[in-house]
């Protein structure tokens, strides 16, 4: 029997406090230096053959006999009280099955109590009014065009600084800011007196930065295939949560848990939007109840675009303080973050100002406001990626006046220890991202950078090289768990109820595995994405699920191992803790004649299985950071105000390296994904009609295979044993939160132009060229 | 997208029978353009009349009066076309810089002079003037892609840009387009093709009913032509052009006898620069001011509340293109 013990927990920047039961010893910590046979080796993807292949399944591709169609009659109004809904001759249409809105769908309660599956009020253009299923999707897309809703349209508010105003529409009884636990608007953090520290300072930055709602566009978009067997229900969804969908939708639907089956083998990528279950998964299930039929309902790109979250936009309001020596004093930050019609919390915007550089004296405010726009979610990173643009920035910015370089502002108000918490790191080794940084840019590490201008100019072409650090949790914590069977014939099967969202969790916590248990990877075969078949796994997010499930599954694999020993003791006639298990098979320690396969003792037993469980012990009490720091080169045309990132060198202190490749592709992602967010991505708006005009790929622009900059990416790879036992961190999430102002603190450097809102396009660029021109414009 | 009939025909004068009948009938090639504005129901005809089957609409050959491109050429045929290349550079840049290498694949030339316009409004659930409605939203809106040239309300009461590339290229090689109609065949300048939006004709094209373009005939160069495109994008590939500038000049001796200057992301429809034009013309090339000639093109311009850098990026642009087409 274990024993049960309070940890902490850090997701996203919110630590928690969770009880958790500790089942037994955890394996011994795989201690630095150790040499590995497949653990830290650039393997390819386990499963890389059948993503490029389209043998994969994705949710997309599910296709059960029977099975019917759906799609959603969708708010044209940014915000409106519906009428009434008359679905008679949508009912009538040949084909339809099903018809499903505020008329006869359950009452069921959804954004926190905010609003209702069908509500009679929609709040953002995309808010759901009614659902059809049919024999096919043209037909479902036609019985919409019958459905007949009348709208009392209602005031609306499109704009964050307008929303926050106590005159604008309130789209909420409880009104559109959002308060603390103790009623007050937003969140505040303070430590010293940052108000006086600043006004003391010998250097005084006060700028304020602005960043885009930004789209997950997930290559996948959201969605679900519901399907019942008698009164059990079964729900393929592309997640990150497959037992979060089935809690939830057992919640909603008054079912017990062990009735409802979540799958997600494959998910075509998530990014934090797919964190639990979207309307859509309820209504498939309700519509697959009521026809006795399958039914898919999966998002287009424009409802992907409009309702299935984002990045929130913001406004952020800095001031830094700084003497003469460059030692940082005190910071005040100010952030507004819009978190569309139905949010109810906001991400930690300011982390990055409290954390990432010491500094004695800090004070943040941010406060959340609701606007008539789809509702905000996680998007990897949350909060952290517009907090490190906005601070990272506005420290380049007091580098550049107090005439100090930006790397050794950095070395020298390093933060040894974690001032919210007062406590020391288990691991920080942010000094030696930045000296492996500099190095894999032509660098001499300890160096600085070259000043504004210094790198030379070629036509209108200018060339900056810009700096920026991050910090993330990642560190994970129980509950995970896994099994682990070993086969008759030697092959190993790994339970777990985790996801791949694309990040390579499936290789990673198979080389975990193999390594562990003495096996082959091909003897290997990891099944995830299953509530039926895996015990508890955590959401895919928070860059938690390396360092949650990778202990579990090694823990389980220890306790296969442990089991395996003993029997071959019996068989081999010596004592288990004389054997080793390596590449499938045993051996008395130094006497290779002895070794014998692991399928060759095991068939001694006939149809016998051995099944190891493993789980995720507490974590340490001190707190888990990952680290990193990037530099950019870009090249700037001064002329167009055309931006091209050249390279991007971004090393990053997340633990042990599982998988070199693994990890270098997560890096790849990251940086490509901060890079859309500084200089091309951005929904539009159209304020007058409470409108987004680009939810879609042609006007949404992510960066394309011909903007992609060379890229050198590694992990500092030193593992973090008061972490877990395996001693790595997540690094989903870390390499997208410093690009963005790598990159845009190089644009300064190429021009000596500060564009304080992102992303910096030709039209914000050649703008901002031509205010600090003072011309305004040649022809105004 | 609603439903539609369909017919497939193999040659221009069956799909001119085909297009002959009731309801709204459009010519389907490509399909790049009309397939996406059918989703998403800005365009519904009521049947399509499908072309690409027709092989000999399909072809670049040279003969004695000067190149003929048929209209169900590939935009990719053209970007990668020898010839082309070496004769008529400014067409095979524009027809690269086009779109992705899919929609170059599909999308034909023919198809890309009747493309529509990308502007938000237009594309997305707004009643826009263009669609039919009162307003154009885009001229006190969201109005940072759309034109700086023409775009008075007396003008025209659309204020969005042209989004083709090929279009300018055309324009400043002095095409001519072939056409059928049921009135016979004849023949036009690229430059009568394009025509502002009126009120009783809501869309950028002077289009005799039911025709069908069957080919393209660009004139045969002099010896010392040269030309080029260039074009200002928000990402290295797959973007409209914020402003892209085509260049043709003809010179002898050192003396620029002839010069073809067009616009396209700037203006409702493809635009010439004609005052510029006249300024090269009989210039010495070695001695251009390229900066008083940019000046000169966005004099005039008349930027709208988001789009006044498209000034300096097209005068940008220019210069850029000036110095290419003259090294």
């Amino acid at each position: 029997m274990g024993r049960v013990v309070k940890t902490k927990i850090e997701i996203e920047g919110e630590v928690h406090e969770e009880t958790v039961v500790v089942e037994r010893d955890e394996p011994k910590p795989w201690e630095a230096g150790r040499e590995f046979d497949i653990v830290g080796k650039p393997l390819n993807r386990v499963d890389g053959r059948e993503r490029v292949t389209g043998a994969a399944r994705y949710t997309y591709d599910i296709h059960p006999a029977g099975m019917l169609f759906a799609a959603v009659l969708r708010s044209p109004h940014p915000r409106a009280r519906i009428k009434s809904v008359n679905t008679s001759k949508a009912e009538r249409l040949p084909g339809v099955r099903a018809v499903l809105s505020l008329n006869n769908a359950p009452d069921i309660p959804w954004y926190a109590g905010a609003s209702k599956l069908f509500d009679d009020e929609v709040r953002f253009i995309g808010d759901e009014v009614a659902a059809v299923a049919a024999d096919d999707h043209d037909t479902a897309r036609d019985a919409l065009g019958l459905i007949g809703a009348e709208y009392e349209t209602l005031p609306f508010v499109a704009d964050i600084e307008a929303a926050a105003r106590p005159d604008a529409p309130q789209i909420h009884p409880q009104g559109n800011v959002l308060k603390d636990d103790n009623g007050h608007e937003g969140e505040l953090y303070s430590r010293g007196d940052a108000a006086r520290a600043i006004k003391s300072a010998d250097v005084v930055v006060e700028c304020t930065y602005r960043t885009p709602t930004a789209l997950h566009n997930s290559l996948e978009t959201h969605g679900a295939v519901a399907m019942w067997e008698g009164d059990e229900l079964t729900i393929w969804e592309s997640t990150q949560a497959i037992f979060l969908v089935r809690s939830r939708v057992a919640s909603v639907l008054n079912m017990p848990v062990n009735k409802v089956r979540v799958i997600s083998e494959y998910t075509g990528g998530g990014f934090g939007s797919k964190s639990g279950p979207l309307k859509q998964t309820v209504i498939a299930a309700l519509l697959a109840r009521s026809t006795g039929r399958p039914v898919k309902l999966m998002l287009d790109r424009r409802e992907e675009n409009l309702l299935a979250g984002n990045r929130g936009q913001t406004i952020q309001k800095l001031k830094l303080g700084a003497k003469r020596d460059g030692t940082l004093v005190g910071t005040d930050v100010e952030v507004l973050f819009g978190v569309g019609a139905y949010g109810t919390w906001t991400p930690v915007v300011a982390g990055p100002a409290q954390e990432l550089y010491k500094c004695p004296n800090v004070r943040t405010h941010t406060v959340g406001v609701r606007t008539n726009f789809g509702t905000h979610s996680s998007f990897r990173a949350p909060g952290f990626v517009e907090g490190t643009f906005a601070f990272e920035s506005a420290v380049d910015e007091l580098c550049e006046k107090l005439g100090m370089d930006p790397l050794e502002f950095r070395r020298k108000n390093y933060a040894p220890r974690d001032q919210a918490a007062n406590q020391d790191y288990t691991t920080k080794y942010l000094l030696e991202c930045y000296d492996k940084a500099a190095a894999l840019m032509g660098l001499d590490p300890k160096a600085t950078l070259p000043r504004q201008g210094s790198l030379g100019s070629k036509g209108a072409w200018r060339r900056g090289i810009g700096i920026a650090s991050q910090t993330w949790g990642g560190g994970g914590g129980p509950p995970a768990h896994a099994y682990v069977r070993i086969n008759p014939d030697g092959t190993v099967e790994v339970m777990s109820g985790t996801q791949d969202i694309g990040t390579g969790t499936k290789t990673a916590l198979s080389q975990v595995v193999a390594e562990e248990l003495g096996v082959k990877m091909k003897d290997v075969r990891f099944r995830l994405g299953d509530t039926q078949t895996g015990p508890y796994a955590p959401t895919s997010w928070g860059s938690i699920t390396i360092p949650s499930v990778g202990p579990a599954v090694r823990s389980a694999a220890q306790d296969a191992r442990q089991q395996l020993v003993d029997i071959a003791s019996y068989f081999m006639e010596v004592p288990a803790k004389r054997l080793v298990v390596r590449e499938g098979a045993i051996t008395i320690e130094g006497r290779v004649e002895s070794r014998r396969l692991i399928r060759d003792i095991l068939s001694e037993l006939g149809d016998y299985m051995i099944t190891g469980k493993g789980f995720r012990g507490p974590n340490p009490p001190q707190p888990l950071r990952t680290w990193g720091a990037q530099i950019a080169e870009v090249e700037v045309n001064l002329a167009l105000g055309q931006v091209r990132v050249l390279r991007v060198a971004a090393v990053h202190d997340v633990g042990r390296v599982i998988n070199p490749k693994g990890l270098a592709s997560q890096l790849y992602g990251g940086i490509l994904q901060g890079m859309g967010y500084a200089i091309t991505e951005e929904r539009i708006v159209d304020e007058g009609s409470g409108s987004a005009l680009n939810p879609n790929l042609e006007e949404y622009k992510v960066p394309t295979i011909m903007d992609i900059p060379q890229m050198l990416a590694e992990g500092v790879d030193k593992p973090d044993l008061q972490a877990n036992h395996i001693g790595s961190k997540g690094s989903g999430e870390p390499p997208i939160i410093p690009t963005a102002a790598a990159i845009t603190n190089a644009i300064y450097n190429a021009v000596g132009v500060r564009v304080r809102e992102i992303p910096v396009t030709s039209r914000r660029l050649l703008d901002a060229l031509a205010e600090q021109q003072g011309k305004g414009s040649p022809h105004a | 997208m609603r439903n539609f009939a369909y017919s497939k025909v193999s040659s221009a004068n069956e799909a001119l029978t085909a297009l002959d009948g009731h309801g709204q009938r459009q010519l389907i090639a490509g399909g790049t353009d009309l397939l996406s504005l059918m989703k998403s129901e800005i365009v519904s005809p009521d049947a399509l009349v499908d072309i690409s089957a027709w092989q000999e609409g399909v072809g670049i050959e040279a003969r004695d009066d000067g190149l003929h491109i048929g209209a169900l050429t590939p935009l990719s045929h053209l970007a990668a076309h020898d010839t082309i290349q070496a004769s008529y550079k400014v067409l095979s840049d524009a027809c690269g810089l086009a779109a992705s290498p899919q929609l170059r694949n599909m999308g034909t030339l023919g198809g890309n002079m009747l493309q529509q316009t990308r502007c938000w409004y237009y594309r997305g659930p707004h009643d826009c003037w263009l669609k039919g409605g009162d307003t154009c939203f885009a001229r006190d809106g969201e109005n940072q892609h759309h034109a700086i040239f023409l775009n008075q309300p007396q003008i025209s009461p659309c204020v969005s840009a042209h989004p083709s590339d090929p279009a300018v290229a055309l324009l400043a090689l002095g095409a001519r387009v072939k056409l059928i109609s049921p009135e016979g065949a004849r023949e036009i300048a690229i430059e009568e093709w394009f025509a502002l939006p009126e009120e009783n004709r809501r869309n950028f094209v002077a289009l005799p009913p039911n025709s069908v373009i069957t080919e393209f005939v660009l004139p045969l160069p002099p010896h010392s032509t040269r030309s080029i495109y260039l074009k200002a994008m928000e990402r290295a590939a797959w973007g409209f052009a914020l402003a892209g500038v085509a260049i043709y000049v003809e010179s002898e001796g050192g003396i620029i006898r002839t010069a073809r200057v067009a616009l396209s992301g700037v203006a409702p429809i493809p635009m010439r620069a004609k005052e510029v034009e006249a300024r090269l013309m009989g210039a010495s090339t070695r001695n251009i001011d390229g900066e008083q000639l940019a000046e000169a093109l966005v004099e005039g311009a008349n930027p709208l509340s988001q789009n006044r850098y498209k000034i300096a990026l097209l005068r940008g642009l220019f210069s850029e293109a000036l110095a290419g087409v003259l090294a």
